[in-house]
């Protein structure tokens, strides 16, 4: 059997590349940090706050740091009523982390919503895996009118 | 045999070891401090002329080579009125856009999300920068009402 024997330069070299992969990778957005909604979500009637079925998750370190969740969509054309969304944060109640009001913007009308959320350490964070939840419903008078949710977006960043 | 075994495995394990070490300060250097953003769930509000500061700011650290900042605004709001808002880099004067980009439309709650990228020409310096939100209406009668909202500010990539 023929062995191979690296040199001390080669060794180094080695571990240079594997530490330069690591940390590439480490920066790559993980897929579990981003959602992209192609379809309509089905109707969500009632009053706030239930969860929509839409999660994100990012890894803590030991020591939690804050994250930032935006949540991008396109909503109306139906909805007769104001709606709010929030988060959250592990499967705890739904909360509002930064703004979540979106006005009725009248029928047949759209409406494109943009939200930044930032969750603080104390929040609820915790070492390991979080998850990110999307939540909300009616606020409005007619509580019980659908509220229409077409092509939208989730995301997590923990890195600056 | 094993030991052996532990003498060639010893050194691979203390290479992964330092790998995952490096891997993780990697992610701590990069973590959001948290003087770059905040949010709250108060519901100050401000009457008057354009521009002045409506209090809410954050911190961030440039370093000697000044980047630029990306700064976002996400607020629920309520106001009768147009009313325009912008930030303030370092106590400089409001960087306000030439339309009021605040509409009133309703006077139930609204939203709206705004994204500032912020050049070493506007006024930020190494060390330190404060941004703070600023803003007002057209007229001195003219009022806004914040509710939840986010700020935060991160280096462009």
């Amino acid at each position: 059997m023929r062995t191979t024997t690296l040199t001390f330069r080669q060794h180094c070299l080695s571990v240079v590349f594997l530490i330069a992969g690591a940390v590439t990778t480490a920066f790559a957005v993980p897929p579990a940090q981003v959602l992209k909604v192609t379809t309509p979500l089905p109707p969500l009637v009632g009053p706030c706050c239930f969860s929509f079925n839409e999660t994100v998750a990012v890894t803590e370190p030991a020591k939690p740091v804050p994250v930032v969740v935006t949540w991008s969509a396109t909503t109306g054309f139906t909805t007769t009523t104001d709606e709010f969304v929030g988060l959250m944060v592990n499967g705890g109640p739904c909360r509002f982390y930064g703004s979540g009001s979106i006005a009725t913007p009248g029928v047949n009308t759209l409406t494109n919503s943009t939200f930044e959320w930032i969750v603080f350490p104390g929040d609820g964070l915790s070492a390991g895996t979080n998850t990110f939840t999307l939540c909300g419903g009616a606020g409005g008078i007619f509580k019980d009118d659908p509220f229409n949710v077409f092509m939208n977006t989730l995301a997590v960043r923990i890195s600056n | 045999m094993m030991k052996i075994v532990s003498k060639i495995t010893q050194p691979r394990i203390v290479g992964l070891a330092l790998v995952f070490g490096i891997m993780g300060m990697v992610t701590l250097v990069h973590a959001i401090p948290p003087n770059q953003v905040m949010h709250t769930a108060s519901q100050p509000s401000f009457t008057g002329k354009c521009c002045f500061s409506w209090g809410d700011s954050v911190t961030v650290t440039e370093p000697t080579q000044i980047t630029p900042v990306v700064v976002v605004w996400s607020s629920d709001y309520a106001t009768t009125v147009p009313f325009n808002v912008g930030i303030a880099v370092n106590n400089h004067p409001c960087q306000v856009t030439d339309f009021l980009n605040m509409d009133p439309k309703s006077p139930i709650g609204r939203s709206r999300a705004f994204q500032w990228v912020i050049l070493p020409s506007d006024g930020l310096i190494k060390g330190n920068n404060t941004i703070t939100l600023c803003g007002g209406g057209i007229h001195d009668t003219d009022t806004i009402t914040l509710g939840f909202r986010s700020l935060g500010v991160t280096f462009s990539k």
